[in-house]
Protein backbone atom coordinates (compact mmCIF):
# COMPACT_ATOMS: atom_id res chain seq x y z
CA UNK A 1 0.00 0.00 0.00
CA UNK A 2 2.77 2.40 1.00
CA UNK A 3 4.68 1.42 -2.14
CA UNK A 4 1.72 2.28 -4.33
CA UNK A 5 0.93 5.60 -2.64
CA UNK A 6 4.55 6.67 -2.95
CA UNK A 7 4.73 5.66 -6.62
CA UNK A 8 1.50 7.44 -7.48
CA UNK A 9 2.48 10.58 -5.56
CA UNK A 10 5.84 10.67 -7.30
CA UNK A 11 4.72 9.82 -10.82
CA UNK A 12 1.18 11.12 -10.97
CA UNK A 13 0.83 13.95 -8.46
CA UNK A 14 -2.87 14.81 -8.17
CA UNK A 15 -3.76 12.85 -11.32
CA UNK A 16 -4.94 9.56 -9.91
CA UNK A 17 -8.00 8.07 -8.26
CA UNK A 18 -7.38 5.08 -6.02
CA UNK A 19 -10.17 2.81 -4.73
CA UNK A 20 -9.25 0.28 -2.06
CA UNK A 21 -11.39 -2.84 -1.60
CA UNK A 22 -10.98 -5.29 1.26
CA UNK A 23 -11.80 -8.71 -0.21
CA UNK A 24 -12.50 -10.18 3.21
CA UNK A 25 -15.26 -7.62 3.69
CA UNK A 26 -16.57 -7.67 0.13
CA UNK A 27 -15.84 -11.09 -1.41
CA UNK A 28 -18.68 -10.61 -3.90
CA UNK A 29 -16.71 -7.76 -5.54
CA UNK A 30 -13.68 -10.05 -5.82
CA UNK A 31 -15.98 -12.64 -7.40
CA UNK A 32 -17.31 -10.14 -9.97
CA UNK A 33 -13.82 -9.01 -10.92
CA UNK A 34 -12.41 -12.60 -10.75
CA UNK A 35 -9.63 -11.59 -8.36
CA UNK A 36 -7.53 -14.52 -7.13
CA UNK A 37 -4.38 -13.08 -5.60
CA UNK A 38 -3.96 -10.46 -2.91
CA UNK A 39 -2.93 -7.75 -3.20
CA UNK A 40 -4.07 -7.07 -6.79
CA UNK A 41 -3.85 -3.63 -8.35
CA UNK A 42 -6.28 -3.19 -11.26
CA UNK A 43 -5.51 -0.34 -13.62
CA UNK A 44 -8.89 0.49 -15.14
CA UNK A 45 -8.09 3.79 -16.84
CA UNK A 46 -6.51 4.54 -19.23
CA UNK A 47 -6.98 1.28 -21.21
CA UNK A 48 -5.79 -1.43 -21.55
CA UNK A 49 -7.06 -2.86 -18.23
CA UNK A 50 -4.11 -4.44 -16.50
CA UNK A 51 -3.62 -6.41 -13.27
CA UNK A 52 -0.54 -6.07 -11.16
CA UNK A 53 -0.17 -8.70 -8.47
CA UNK A 54 1.97 -8.60 -5.35
CA UNK A 55 3.16 -6.15 -2.72
CA UNK A 56 4.48 -3.84 -5.47
CA UNK A 57 7.98 -4.00 -4.04
CA UNK A 58 9.32 -4.31 -7.57
CA UNK A 59 8.85 -0.65 -8.63
CA UNK A 60 10.13 -1.12 -12.16
CA UNK A 61 7.50 -3.77 -12.87
CA UNK A 62 4.75 -1.66 -11.33
CA UNK A 63 5.66 1.36 -13.45
CA UNK A 64 5.81 -0.82 -16.52
CA UNK A 65 2.37 -2.24 -15.66
CA UNK A 66 0.96 1.28 -15.24
CA UNK A 67 2.53 2.40 -18.54
CA UNK A 68 4.46 5.01 -16.57
CA UNK A 69 7.95 4.02 -17.44
CA UNK A 70 8.07 6.10 -20.60
CA UNK A 71 6.85 9.27 -18.85
CA UNK A 72 9.36 8.74 -16.09
CA UNK A 73 12.18 8.28 -18.56
CA UNK A 74 11.07 11.25 -20.62
CA UNK A 75 11.29 13.51 -17.58
CA UNK A 76 14.73 12.27 -16.78
CA UNK A 77 16.56 11.86 -20.00
CA UNK A 78 15.06 13.80 -22.93
CA UNK A 79 12.73 11.19 -24.41
CA UNK A 80 15.11 9.04 -26.42
CA UNK A 81 14.36 5.35 -26.93
CA UNK B 1 -1.10 -44.40 34.96
CA UNK B 2 -1.49 -43.83 31.25
CA UNK B 3 -4.85 -42.59 30.07
CA UNK B 4 -5.70 -43.04 26.45
CA UNK B 5 -7.84 -40.44 24.76
CA UNK B 6 -10.32 -41.80 22.30
CA UNK B 7 -9.41 -40.52 18.86
CA UNK B 8 -12.34 -40.80 16.48
CA UNK B 9 -11.74 -43.00 13.44
CA UNK B 10 -11.69 -41.39 10.01
CA UNK B 11 -15.30 -41.03 8.92
CA UNK B 12 -16.23 -41.61 5.29
CA UNK B 13 -18.68 -39.78 3.08
CA UNK B 14 -20.58 -41.95 0.58
CA UNK B 15 -20.15 -39.99 -2.62
CA UNK B 16 -22.68 -41.82 -4.78
CA UNK B 17 -20.51 -42.72 -7.78
CA UNK B 18 -21.65 -46.28 -8.61
CA UNK B 19 -19.07 -48.78 -7.37
CA UNK B 20 -16.76 -46.17 -5.87
CA UNK B 21 -18.17 -46.43 -2.39
CA UNK B 22 -17.35 -50.18 -2.42
CA UNK B 23 -13.74 -49.90 -3.58
CA UNK B 24 -13.10 -47.06 -1.14
CA UNK B 25 -14.69 -49.00 1.74
CA UNK B 26 -17.46 -46.46 2.28
CA UNK B 27 -16.56 -43.32 0.30
CA UNK B 28 -14.14 -40.42 0.58
CA UNK B 29 -12.56 -39.49 3.94
CA UNK B 30 -14.99 -36.93 5.38
CA UNK B 31 -13.87 -33.32 6.03
CA UNK B 32 -10.59 -34.01 4.22
CA UNK B 33 -9.06 -33.20 0.87
CA UNK B 34 -8.45 -35.95 -1.67
CA UNK B 35 -6.13 -35.41 -4.61
CA UNK B 36 -7.43 -36.87 -7.88
CA UNK B 37 -4.51 -37.12 -10.28
CA UNK B 38 -4.56 -38.19 -13.91
CA UNK B 39 -3.25 -37.56 -17.40
CA UNK B 40 -5.06 -35.37 -19.91
CA UNK B 41 -8.37 -37.02 -20.83
CA UNK B 42 -8.48 -39.30 -17.79
CA UNK B 43 -11.89 -37.93 -16.66
CA UNK B 44 -10.67 -35.75 -13.77
CA UNK B 45 -13.22 -33.02 -14.46
CA UNK B 46 -16.05 -35.55 -14.85
CA UNK B 47 -15.09 -37.05 -11.47
CA UNK B 48 -14.92 -33.60 -9.84
CA UNK B 49 -18.33 -32.59 -11.24
CA UNK B 50 -19.95 -35.97 -10.49
CA UNK B 51 -18.78 -35.73 -6.86
CA UNK B 52 -20.91 -32.58 -6.50
CA UNK B 53 -23.75 -33.76 -8.77
CA UNK B 54 -24.24 -37.01 -6.81
CA UNK B 55 -24.28 -35.01 -3.59
CA UNK B 56 -27.09 -32.80 -4.90
CA UNK B 57 -29.08 -35.61 -6.56
CA UNK B 58 -28.73 -38.33 -3.94
CA UNK B 59 -28.03 -36.72 -0.59
CA UNK B 60 -29.23 -33.08 -0.89
CA UNK B 61 -25.68 -31.95 -0.10
CA UNK B 62 -24.75 -28.73 -1.85
CA UNK B 63 -21.47 -28.03 -3.60
CA UNK B 64 -18.98 -25.40 -4.70
CA UNK B 65 -16.94 -25.83 -7.89
CA UNK B 66 -13.70 -23.85 -8.17
CA UNK B 67 -12.51 -23.88 -11.77
CA UNK B 68 -8.97 -22.90 -12.72
CA UNK B 69 -9.10 -24.08 -16.29
CA UNK B 70 -12.44 -24.34 -18.09
CA UNK B 71 -14.99 -21.54 -17.92
CA UNK B 72 -18.17 -22.22 -15.90
CA UNK B 73 -20.14 -21.85 -19.13
CA UNK B 74 -18.16 -24.61 -20.85
CA UNK B 75 -18.49 -26.91 -17.84
CA UNK B 76 -22.28 -26.42 -17.71
CA UNK B 77 -22.52 -27.22 -21.42
CA UNK B 78 -20.16 -30.22 -21.38
CA UNK B 79 -21.95 -31.87 -18.45
CA UNK B 80 -25.49 -31.65 -19.86
CA UNK B 81 -24.89 -34.99 -21.62
CA UNK B 82 -24.70 -36.67 -18.21
CA UNK B 83 -28.10 -35.21 -17.21
CA UNK B 84 -26.43 -32.80 -14.80
CA UNK B 85 -28.23 -29.47 -15.18
CA UNK B 86 -25.77 -27.27 -13.31
CA UNK B 87 -27.43 -23.99 -14.32
CA UNK B 88 -30.68 -25.19 -12.75
CA UNK B 89 -28.84 -26.13 -9.54
CA UNK B 90 -27.22 -22.69 -9.48
CA UNK B 91 -30.68 -21.09 -9.66
CA UNK B 92 -31.89 -23.35 -6.83
CA UNK B 93 -28.94 -22.33 -4.65
CA UNK B 94 -27.45 -25.84 -4.59
CA UNK B 95 -24.34 -25.18 -6.66
CA UNK B 96 -21.95 -22.23 -6.83
CA UNK B 97 -19.01 -21.61 -9.14
CA UNK B 98 -15.85 -19.80 -8.13
CA UNK B 99 -14.44 -18.77 -11.48
CA UNK B 100 -10.64 -18.67 -11.39
CA UNK B 101 -10.29 -19.60 -15.06
CA UNK B 102 -8.15 -17.46 -17.40
CA UNK B 103 -10.03 -14.37 -18.60
CA UNK B 104 -9.96 -13.30 -22.23
CA UNK B 105 -7.57 -10.41 -22.80
CA UNK B 106 -6.38 -10.53 -19.22
CA UNK B 107 -2.85 -9.31 -18.71
CA UNK B 108 -1.27 -10.01 -15.33
CA UNK B 109 2.05 -8.74 -14.05
CA UNK B 110 3.58 -10.10 -10.84
CA UNK B 111 5.42 -7.34 -8.94
CA UNK B 112 6.31 -8.64 -5.50
CA UNK B 113 5.02 -11.08 -2.92
CA UNK B 114 1.39 -12.18 -3.03
CA UNK B 115 -0.99 -14.74 -1.53
CA UNK B 116 -4.29 -16.31 -2.63
CA UNK B 117 -6.30 -14.56 0.09
CA UNK B 118 -8.81 -13.25 -2.45
CA UNK B 119 -9.47 -16.74 -3.79
CA UNK B 120 -9.95 -18.10 -0.27
CA UNK B 121 -12.35 -15.23 0.57
CA UNK B 122 -14.36 -16.05 -2.57
CA UNK B 123 -14.44 -19.76 -1.70
CA UNK B 124 -15.69 -19.01 1.83
CA UNK B 125 -18.31 -16.65 0.44
CA UNK B 126 -19.55 -19.27 -2.04
CA UNK B 127 -19.62 -22.02 0.62
CA UNK B 128 -21.76 -19.84 2.89
CA UNK B 129 -24.02 -18.77 0.04
CA UNK B 130 -25.12 -22.32 -0.88
CA UNK B 131 -24.42 -23.95 2.51
CA UNK B 132 -22.01 -26.38 0.83
CA UNK B 133 -20.61 -29.56 2.31
CA UNK B 134 -18.71 -30.68 -0.82
CA UNK B 135 -16.17 -28.77 -2.88
CA UNK B 136 -14.16 -29.54 -6.03
CA UNK B 137 -11.09 -27.62 -7.24
CA UNK B 138 -10.27 -28.37 -10.89
CA UNK B 139 -7.47 -28.37 -12.01
CA UNK B 140 -4.49 -27.17 -10.00
CA UNK B 141 -1.94 -27.20 -12.85
CA UNK B 142 -3.51 -24.12 -14.43
CA UNK B 143 -2.88 -21.94 -11.37
CA UNK B 144 0.76 -23.02 -11.21
CA UNK B 145 1.36 -21.94 -14.78
CA UNK B 146 -0.62 -18.71 -14.32
CA UNK B 147 1.60 -17.30 -11.56
CA UNK B 148 4.83 -19.13 -12.29
CA UNK B 149 5.77 -19.21 -8.60
CA UNK B 150 5.40 -22.84 -7.48
CA UNK B 151 6.53 -22.30 -3.89
CA UNK B 152 3.96 -19.59 -3.19
CA UNK B 153 1.17 -21.56 -4.90
CA UNK B 154 2.02 -24.77 -3.00
CA UNK B 155 2.03 -22.90 0.31
CA UNK B 156 -1.25 -21.16 -0.51
CA UNK B 157 -3.00 -24.34 -1.65
CA UNK B 158 -1.97 -25.96 1.62
CA UNK B 159 -3.51 -22.98 3.44
CA UNK B 160 -6.72 -23.40 1.39
CA UNK B 161 -6.84 -27.17 2.13
CA UNK B 162 -6.47 -26.41 5.85
CA UNK B 163 -9.26 -23.82 5.68
CA UNK B 164 -11.56 -26.27 3.86
CA UNK B 165 -11.02 -28.81 6.63
CA UNK B 166 -11.82 -26.21 9.29
CA UNK B 167 -15.07 -25.42 7.45
CA UNK B 168 -16.03 -29.13 7.53
CA UNK B 169 -15.88 -29.59 3.77
CA UNK B 170 -15.09 -32.82 1.99
CA UNK B 171 -12.90 -31.75 -0.91
CA UNK B 172 -11.48 -32.98 -4.21
CA UNK B 173 -8.53 -31.29 -5.87
CA UNK B 174 -7.58 -32.51 -9.34
CA UNK B 175 -4.04 -32.40 -10.74
CA UNK B 176 -2.33 -33.36 -13.97
CA UNK B 177 0.28 -36.00 -14.40
CA UNK B 178 2.38 -36.43 -17.50
CA UNK B 179 2.64 -40.23 -17.58
CA UNK B 180 0.29 -43.10 -16.70
CA UNK B 181 2.97 -44.68 -14.54
CA UNK B 182 5.46 -42.43 -12.79
CA UNK B 183 5.34 -39.43 -10.47
CA UNK B 184 1.96 -38.83 -8.83
CA UNK B 185 1.44 -35.31 -10.19
CA UNK B 186 3.13 -32.30 -11.76
CA UNK B 187 4.35 -29.52 -9.45
CA UNK B 188 4.52 -31.95 -6.49
CA UNK B 189 0.90 -31.23 -5.60
CA UNK B 190 0.64 -34.45 -3.58
CA UNK B 191 3.14 -33.06 -1.08
CA UNK B 192 0.62 -30.71 0.48
CA UNK B 193 -2.55 -32.76 0.03
CA UNK B 194 -0.78 -35.97 0.92
CA UNK B 195 -3.50 -37.58 3.03
CA UNK B 196 -5.55 -39.10 0.26
CA UNK B 197 -4.62 -39.77 -3.35
CA UNK B 198 -6.66 -41.32 -6.17
CA UNK B 199 -5.09 -41.94 -9.59
CA UNK B 200 -7.20 -42.06 -12.77
CA UNK B 201 -5.65 -43.83 -15.75
CA UNK B 202 -6.55 -43.95 -19.41
CA UNK B 203 -4.13 -46.54 -20.76
CA UNK B 204 -3.81 -47.40 -24.45
CA UNK B 205 -3.80 -51.20 -24.45
CA UNK B 206 -3.64 -53.01 -27.81
CA UNK B 207 -5.41 -50.12 -29.58
CA UNK B 208 -8.10 -49.93 -26.90
CA UNK B 209 -8.45 -47.36 -24.16
CA UNK B 210 -8.75 -48.89 -20.73
CA UNK B 211 -9.87 -46.59 -17.94
CA UNK B 212 -8.98 -47.46 -14.38
CA UNK B 213 -9.12 -45.85 -10.96
CA UNK B 214 -6.70 -46.62 -8.16
CA UNK B 215 -7.00 -45.48 -4.57
CA UNK B 216 -3.29 -44.94 -3.91
CA UNK B 217 -3.66 -43.98 -0.28
CA UNK B 218 -6.26 -42.98 2.30
CA UNK B 219 -4.41 -41.99 5.43
CA UNK B 220 -5.81 -43.61 8.56
CA UNK B 221 -8.46 -45.69 6.83
CA UNK B 222 -8.76 -48.68 4.53
CA UNK B 223 -9.58 -49.09 0.83
CA UNK B 224 -9.27 -51.73 -1.88
CA UNK B 225 -5.85 -51.95 -3.46
CA UNK B 226 -5.00 -51.90 -7.14
CA UNK B 227 -6.52 -50.57 -10.34
CA UNK B 228 -10.27 -50.92 -10.81
CA UNK B 229 -11.80 -50.55 -14.28
CA UNK B 230 -14.44 -47.90 -14.89
CA UNK B 231 -16.44 -46.60 -17.78
CA UNK B 232 -18.15 -43.31 -18.64
CA UNK B 233 -21.78 -43.75 -19.61
CA UNK B 234 -23.81 -40.95 -21.30
CA UNK B 235 -26.60 -39.87 -18.97
CA UNK B 236 -24.86 -41.29 -15.90
CA UNK B 237 -21.17 -40.41 -15.75
CA UNK B 238 -18.54 -42.61 -14.17
CA UNK B 239 -19.57 -46.17 -13.35
CA UNK B 240 -17.01 -48.33 -11.58
CA UNK B 241 -16.73 -52.06 -11.88
CA UNK B 242 -15.47 -53.25 -8.49
CA UNK B 243 -14.19 -56.66 -9.55
CA UNK B 244 -13.63 -58.15 -6.13
CA UNK B 245 -16.54 -56.49 -4.44
CA UNK B 246 -19.43 -57.87 -6.50
CA UNK B 247 -22.03 -58.95 -4.00
CA UNK B 248 -23.25 -62.54 -4.19
CA UNK B 249 -26.96 -62.32 -3.71
CA UNK B 250 -28.21 -65.89 -4.42
CA UNK B 251 -28.61 -68.22 -1.45
CA UNK B 252 -27.03 -71.66 -1.39
CA UNK B 253 -29.13 -74.78 -1.63
CA UNK B 254 -29.74 -77.17 1.22
CA UNK B 255 -31.25 -79.91 -0.95
CA UNK B 256 -29.16 -83.08 -0.94
CA UNK B 257 -28.79 -85.40 -3.91
CA UNK B 258 -27.33 -88.85 -3.53
CA UNK B 259 -24.04 -89.56 -5.24
CA UNK B 260 -25.02 -93.13 -5.82
CA UNK B 261 -22.42 -94.41 -3.39
CA UNK B 262 -23.70 -94.81 0.20
CA UNK B 263 -20.12 -94.59 1.49
CA UNK B 264 -19.43 -91.25 -0.33
CA UNK B 265 -22.81 -89.86 0.80
CA UNK B 266 -21.83 -90.67 4.38
CA UNK B 267 -18.47 -88.90 3.98
CA UNK B 268 -20.24 -85.77 2.62
CA UNK B 269 -22.39 -85.56 5.70
CA UNK B 270 -25.50 -86.95 4.04
CA UNK B 271 -25.26 -86.54 0.26
CA UNK B 272 -24.20 -83.97 -2.36
CA UNK B 273 -25.74 -80.49 -2.10
CA UNK B 274 -27.87 -79.68 -5.15
CA UNK B 275 -26.83 -76.88 -7.62
CA UNK B 276 -23.19 -77.05 -6.63
CA UNK B 277 -20.06 -78.19 -8.35
CA UNK B 278 -18.20 -80.92 -6.55
CA UNK B 279 -14.76 -82.03 -7.61
CA UNK B 280 -13.00 -85.21 -6.66
CA UNK B 281 -9.29 -84.71 -6.72
CA UNK B 282 -7.44 -87.99 -6.96
CA UNK B 283 -4.71 -89.78 -8.87
CA UNK B 284 -5.26 -89.90 -12.65
CA UNK B 285 -6.28 -93.18 -14.19
CA UNK B 286 -3.25 -95.24 -15.24
CA UNK B 287 -2.34 -94.72 -18.87
CA UNK B 288 -1.87 -97.91 -20.83
CA UNK B 289 0.62 -97.93 -23.67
Amino acid sequence: MANLRRLCAEELPGQFELVIIDVLEKPQLAEEDKIIATPTLVKEQPPPVRRIIGDLSNSAKVLHGLNLQSIHKAKQGGGSN
Amino acid sequence: MITLKTIPVVEKLKIGIPGFDQISHGGLPKDRTTLVSGTSGSAKTVFAVQFLASGIQQADQHGVFVTFEESPRDICQNMLGFNWNIQEWEKQGKWAFVDASPQVGEETIVAGKFDLGALLARIKHAVQKVNASRISLDSLGAIFTKFNDSNTIRRELFRIATALKAMGLTAIMTAERTQEYGEVSRFGVEEFVADNVIVLRNVLDEENRRRTMEVLRFRGTSHQKGEMPFTIVPGHGIIMIPLSAIEIKQTSSSTRVTSGSPELDRMCGGAFIAIQFSSYPGPPAPVRR
